[in-house]
């Protein structure tokens, strides 16, 4: 995949999200499948969750609004890159 | 009037029909109690303590739960003279246990899930004990599962005066008293109870009980504050995230409620996002479970926004020591110290910790906290082992010793680590015994079963060489956190390690 606007492609951001996930969430996180739900699959808590949310507006260089579709698309790991692949661009108006 | 019991009571006679409570949180959405209700189901309930032989000034272990009956449940407590000894229904088996060990209550007494009654066969209480429970209404516990067990005997007349002040600077800060007060955190503990339900007491206040905040509820919180008129709201800084993460706009048919943060570290991050998504200035309050509740209130800016500093404080003296021992004024940074009226007599039963926590009347708080060239501070970090999750101090003491008992494990080390939002946790590094069958995946598990999911670490990693320590023996905190770094490739939190 292409690189668009400096954001990650598909590919940097699962390996930048795996890393991440290793900081806060320990090894279980190297094996997490990239369309598993990470609280349900034990990866964040409610605690945690926040951090994540704070990464993902990391990676897409703004920040997130977190409407019921927003809340959905952040919960694996392949369905999160939707909301850094659609951000706005930095250089927008 | 300078008895919780009292201030309810009276209450019950200036406005016996208006309302105390909203609830807005299942299962209970729907109903309300008025100050009057309240009173008649205290009544009641203290018919149903003395049935069960409740002995009048006992101690009453009450797990904590978001029920209708727990403030009349803690009332006929206190109309027996009793002390309710406050627990967490998410803690662990162990912590819970070595909690009741230490307090010994004469009674265990659980409102789901349906009142039950218990008594427990005690000891003769020593003298020392039943004086530091002279007064009391609660018994709060910081750290409960360590053979340094760290609890705070909260007296009727300390608590009393601390929230008379808590409602003063509200009127201060906004220029009239709230009528509604939100709470939209578990009732888990001595904070959530008097940061809502005895400051709106102190205020002649309504609680409204709203939907308990996390991403998934966000959405419509402001929505609900200004459809049930809430007017003072008190959020730790990981839930003020979760509104900037996650709460759609104001809508801005009303004024905006008094927002008030605290019980852990507030990032300008958090709070400069906060101002600027809901245009309502953020209130950074500091307090301690020692001082009973808030102690500062935070400040306005010229804009109205909250400024970070955490204010001045309310009928407590404060003052800074610096990294040579000496107390200075001006600029710079050192340890927080208090000493006022209100400020906690000692730890219950443990006399050793009592000591070591005061210089004279002067309590050393263990916070870091920095002084500007204004007089405004603002915290920086901590000088005690411990680190702030969510909003719960965790001793890392506490985590070790639970872990030393495991099967298999050698010796152990809670970490303080820095969470990428700027949050605090832990990890566990942990050597056992070479070639036993102990297993590092189980040690997090075994560890939730014992003292609960929030004094769960992060993540435990296995060490083969010896823990660093200092010449006593004691772990070398220092030293611990460059391991972390080294064998996690995780930054630990390296605040405060030149002290």
């Amino acid at each position: 995949m292409i690189p668009t606007n400096g954001r990650p492609t598909e590919e940097e951001f699962i390996a930048r999200a795996r890393r991440f996930l290793r900081e806060i969430g320990g090894e279980k996180a190297d094996s997490v499948d990239v369309d598993a739900n990470l609280i349900e699959s034990g990866i964040l808590d409610s605690l945690a969750i926040i951090a994540y949310v704070a990464f993902v507006e990391e990676q897409r260089g703004s920040e997130l609004e977190m409407g019921p579709e927003e809340l959905a698309l952040i919960m694996t790991i392949r369905s999160a890159y939707q909301l850094v692949r659609i951000a706005p661009s930095p250089n927008a108006a | 009037m300078m008895n919780l019991l009292a201030i309810y009571e009276s209450m019950a006679d200036e406005k016996p029909d208006e309302l105390a409570l909203i609830y807005r949180r299942e299962p209970y959405v729907g109903e309300t109690r008025t100050w009057g209700q309240l009173r008649e189901r205290s009544e009641f309930l203290t018919k149903r303590l003395i049935a069960a032989n409740f002995p009048e000034g006992g101690l009453c272990a009450v797990v904590l739960t978001d029920n209708p009956d727990m403030l009349p449940l803690l009332m006929a407590i206190w109309r027996l003279r009793g002390v309710a000894v406050l627990a967490d229904k998410m803690w662990g088996d162990r912590l819970r246990e070595s909690v009741f060990s230490h307090s010994q209550p004469n009674a265990f007494v659980s409102l789901e899930p349906e009142l039950t009654v218990t008594l427990m066969v005690q000891p003769e209480r020593s003298a020392d004990r039943k004086r530091q429970l002279e007064d009391g209404a609660l018994l709060s516990y910081t750290s409960g599962s360590t053979g340094d067990p760290k609890a705070i005997v909260m007296t009727h007349g300390r608590l009393s005066t601390t929230m008379y002040a808590a409602a003063a600077a509200v009127v201060r800060h906004r220029g009239a008293p709230p009528q509604r007060v939100g709470c939209s955190m578990r009732l888990s503990g001595s904070g959530a109870l008097n940061l809502h339900y005895t400051w709106a007491l102190a205020s002649g206040a309504t609680v409204v009980v709203m939907p308990q905040l996390e991403l998934s509820t966000a959405r419509n919180y402001w929505r609900e504050i200004e459809e049930y008129e809430v007017d003072q709201m008190f959020l730790v800084p990981p839930l003020i995230d979760v509104l900037n993460h996650a709460a759609a706009p104001r809508l801005r048919l009303r004024k905006p409620p008094i927002c008030i943060t605290g019980s852990s570290p507030l990032s300008t991050k958090t709070q400069d996002r906060f101002h600027r998504k809901f245009s309502v200035g953020l209130l950074n309050a500091f307090g301690l479970t020692e001082t009973m509740c808030a102690a500062f209130f935070g400040e306005y800016d010229e804009n109205g926004m909250g400024r970070h500093s955490i204010g001045q404080p309310a009928l407590l003296k404060a003052r800074l020591r610096n990294l040579e021992g000496e107390v200075f004024d001006g600029q710079g940074d050192g340890e927080l110290e208090l000493s006022g009226p209100v400020m906690f007599g000692g730890y219950f039963g443990n006399e050793a910790a009592t000591q070591a926590a005061f210089r004279g009347s002067w309590f050393r708080t263990g916070d870091l906290l920095r002084r500007d060239e204004a007089g405004r501070m603002t915290t920086v970090g901590r000088i005690k082992d411990v680190v702030m999750k969510g909003s719960f101090a965790i001793y890392l003491n506490e985590i070790e010793e639970a872990a030393n008992t495991l099967d298999g494990v050698v010796e152990s080390a809670a970490v303080p680590i820095q969470l990428p939002d700027g949050g605090e946790d832990f990890g566990l590094l942990v050597r056992f015994h070479p070639g036993g069958a102990a297993r590092v995946d189980e040690i997090a598990g075994a560890l939730k079963q014992m003292l609960g999911g929030l004094r769960t670490p992060r993540r435990v990693i296995e060490i083969a060489q010896p823990l660093p320590r200092t010449g006593q023996e004691k772990l070398s905190r220092v030293a611990l956190r460059a391991l972390w770094q080294e064998v996690s490739g995780q930054a630990a939190m390296d605040w405060a390690t030149q002290l």
